[in-house]
C-alpha cells in the first residue's frame, strides 16, 4: 500500500509539471499520429525533490570567529578563470510515459473545457461507473459495513465462536468488504468532427503544422471524451476533397484558395451522411483566410445558409501568413455582426496561439 | 515604336509632381501600359499601381500564365524583394505572385502582389499590414531607370 500511495504521488508531481509545461507539449509537432492509449514520453527537466545539500567537509561549522549572526555560512566566491568540459556524463532529464488520453485530460483540467452537450442520441459512448460490485481489497471509505459484519458473523458461526446470548461480532482483516465499480458504455448521442483545412499555395509549412497540431489536440481531447465519435477530413484550395485522416496529415497543395469549395464538399457530406436532424455536428475550419476576394460572397451565403444553422457548432481558426494577408476572418465577423453562438473564430498567430484557439473552441461546450 | 519606347515618352511629357493622382499610359498594338502616379520627380516617382492590359494573356491557358509568372520572378530581381508565384487559381485562371519573403518590420510587414490573370492583366502593386489590422494598399518608390526596367519587363514577357 505504502509502494501505491508513492507512486500516486510521484504521479500527482508529474501531471503538475506537465500542467505547468502544458503549453510546450501542445505545440510538440511530433506527437501528431498517436492515439489514445499510445504512450507518449514526456521530458522533465527536472522533479523538485527536496533533499539535503551538504557542504565540504572541514570548512566550516559551529564556532566563533569574525561575521555577525546571519551572515551566511558558505564556502566563498567562486574563482576566475576558464574551466574546461568535462567529460564525466551529464544529468539526464527525466521522462515519464503517459498516454495520450492522459495528457488530453490534463489539457481539458488545464483549459477547464466543459463536456459537449448532446443533443441527438445513441451512437457516442461515455462510459459511467456504477458501484454494483463487492471486492475484499478496497479504500476504507468504500468499506462495505453491512457486508463485512455479514461475513464477519459467518466466520463466527462456522468456527464455533458466535456466542447467540453474547452477539459480539469483530470483523478482521479478512472479513472486510468494499464496494466496487463496473464501467458500462452509456450510448449518448450521434456526433461527428468534420475537419477543414486550406493546403493552399498560400498556406506555408509552418501555418499547416499549426493547423494539424490544433486539428491534432481537439481530436486528441473529443476522443478521450467520447467513443464513437465520427470524424470527417477535408483539405482544399480552389478544388476541396474529402480526405483520410493520414491524407489530412500529410497532403501539401499549391493551387489557389477558395473556402467556398471546401464548404460546398462539407455541405453535401452532411446531406449525404449525416441529417442534423439525428446527428450533432462540429465543424472545425483552418485557414490563412487569404481567400480570392470573389469568393468570399459565395462561402459566406454557404456558411450562412446551410453551415451554421445545420451545426452545432462551427470554428474557424485563421493562421496568420508570412504576409498577414487572411481577411477572411473580418469578412466572417462583418457577416455574423452580433456574436452568434454556434459561430466561434479566433486567430492563431504562431504556435503558442494553440492553446488559446483550443479554450476558445472547446471552451463553449455547445 | 515599342511600348517601352512609348512608356518611356509618355514619362517625359507627364513633368514633374509631388502631390495628386496621374495616370501615365502608353499603347502598342493591343498591349497598353498604365501607371498610376502620386509623385513624378527627376530621378524617382512614386506609384500605386503598373498594369500591363494585353490580348495575348487572354489566349492563355493556365499553363501559359504560370510560365509568364515564372518569367516574370526571373526579371524581377531588383526590387526591394525577390517576387515568386504564391498561388496559381485554376478555376478564375489566375497565378498571384508576391515577394517570396515578405518586408517584416518590428510594426507591420510589407510586400508587392502582381496578378498575372487572364483577363488579360498583368499588375503589380505594393501592400503593407500593421499588426492587427487589415492590409493597405500603399504607394512604392522606385527611381524613373526602375520604372521603365519594370515597363519594359512586362511587355517583354507577354509577346
Amino acid at each position: 500500500m505504502r509502494v501505491e500511495h508513492d507512486l500516486s504521488r510521484f504521479r500527482k508531481i508529474v501531471r503538475g509539471k506537465i500542467r505547468q509545461n502544458l503549453r510546450k507539449y501542445i505545440t510538440h509537432g511530433e506527437m501528431i499520429g498517436r492515439k489514445g492509449r499510445d504512450l507518449v514520453s514526456i521530458p522533465i527537466p527536472q522533479l523538485d525533490v527536496p533533499h539535503f545539500r551538504y557542504g565540504k567537509n572541514g570548512s566550516g561549522g559551529v564556532g566563533q570567529g569574525e561575521g555577525e549572526e546571519g551572515t551566511p555560512v558558505a564556502s566563498g566566491e567562486a574563482e576566475n578563470g576558464q574551466g574546461q568540459a568535462g567529460s564525466d556524463p551529464g544529468a539526464h532529464i527525466l521522462e515519464v510515459e503517459v498516454s495520450l488520453d492522459e495528457l488530453a485530460a490534463i489539457l481539458g483540467d488545464e483549459l477547464e473545457l466543459p463536456r459537449i452537450e448532446p443533443k441527438g442520441k445513441d451512437r457516442i459512448e461515455q462510459k459511467k461507473a456504477r458501484y454494483s460490485s463487492i471486492r475484499r481489497t478496497g479504500p476504507e471509505s468504500l468499506r462495505h459495513f453491512k457486508r463485512t459484519y455479514m461475513e464477519a458473523m459467518r466466520r463466527q458461526i462456522s468456527s464455533n465462536t458466535y456466542v447467540p446470548d453474547r452477539p459480539r461480532v469483530v470483523p478482521i482483516r479478512d472479513d472486510k468488504r468494499y464496494r466496487s465499480w463496473t464501467e458500462t458504455p452509456d450510448p449518448q448521442a450521434n456526433a461527428v468532427v468534420i475537419y477543414l483545412m486550406d493546403v493552399s499555395g498560400s498556406m506555408t509549412d509552418e501555418q499547416k503544422e499549426i493547423v494539424r497540431t490544433a486539428a491534432f489536440w481537439l481530436d486528441a481531447w473529443l476522443s478521450s471524451q467520447y467513443q464513437g465519435v465520427e470524424r470527417r477530413y477535408i483539405i482544399h484550395d480552389a478544388a476541396a476533397k474529402q480526405v483520410d485522416e493520414h491524407t489530412f496529415y500529410h497532403t501539401r497543395e499549391s493551387g489557389g484558395t477558395r473556402i467556398s469549395s471546401a464548404y460546398k464538399v462539407c455541405s453535401d457530406l452532411i446531406a449525404s451522411e449525416f441529417p442534423p436532424s439525428e446527428w450533432n455536428i462540429y465543424c472545425f475550419q483552418f485557414s490563412d483566410g487569404d481567400n480570392w476576394g470573389e469568393d468570399n460572397e459565395k462561402s459566406l451565403e454557404l456558411l450562412r445558409e446551410t453551415l451554421v444553422p445545420q451545426a452545432n457548432l462551427f470554428c474557424y481558426g485563421q493562421v496568420e501568413s508570412p504576409y498577414g494577408s487572411g481577411e477572411y476572418i473580418r469578412s466572417l465577423e462583418s457577416a455574423f455582426q452580433e456574436a452568434h453562438p454556434k459561430l466561434v473564430v479566433a486567430e492563431i498567430e504562431n504556435k503558442d496561439g494553440i492553446y488559446g484557439c483550443l479554450k476558445r473552441f472547446l471552451g463553449t461546450g455547445a | 515604336m515599342t511600348l517601352s519606347t512609348n512608356f518611356k515618352e509618355a514619362l517625359a511629357n507627364a513633368g514633374t509632381f509631388t502631390s495628386g493622382d496621374q495616370t501615365v499610359a502608353a499603347a502598342s498594338g493591343p498591349k497598353r501600359l498604365e501607371c498610376r502616379l502620386i509623385a513624378l520627380e527627376p530621378l524617382a516617382c512614386s506609384l500605386t499601381e503598373l498594369v500591363l492590359r494585353a490580348d495575348s494573356l487572354s489566349a492563355m491557358a493556365p499553363e501559359g500564365l504560370a510560365n509568364v509568372a515564372e518569367a516574370l520572378a526571373a526579371r524581377l530581381t531588383y526590387l526591394l524583394e525577390p517576387i515568386s508565384p504564391i498561388e496559381t487559381d485554376a478555376e478564375g485562371c489566375t497565378v498571384q505572385m508576391r515577394s517570396n519573403p515578405p518586408q517584416k518590420d518590428a510594426d507591420r510587414t510589407s510586400y508587392y502582389e502582381l496578378l498575372v490573370s487572364r483577363a488579360g492583366e498583368l499588375s503589380l502593386c505594393r501592400y503593407t499590414r500593421a499588426a492587427k489590422s487589415q492590409r493597405q494598399r500603399v504607394p512604392f518608390q522606385v527611381t524613373r531607370e526602375v520604372l521603365l526596367r519594370l515597363a519594359g519587363d512586362f511587355d517583354a514577357v507577354v509577346d
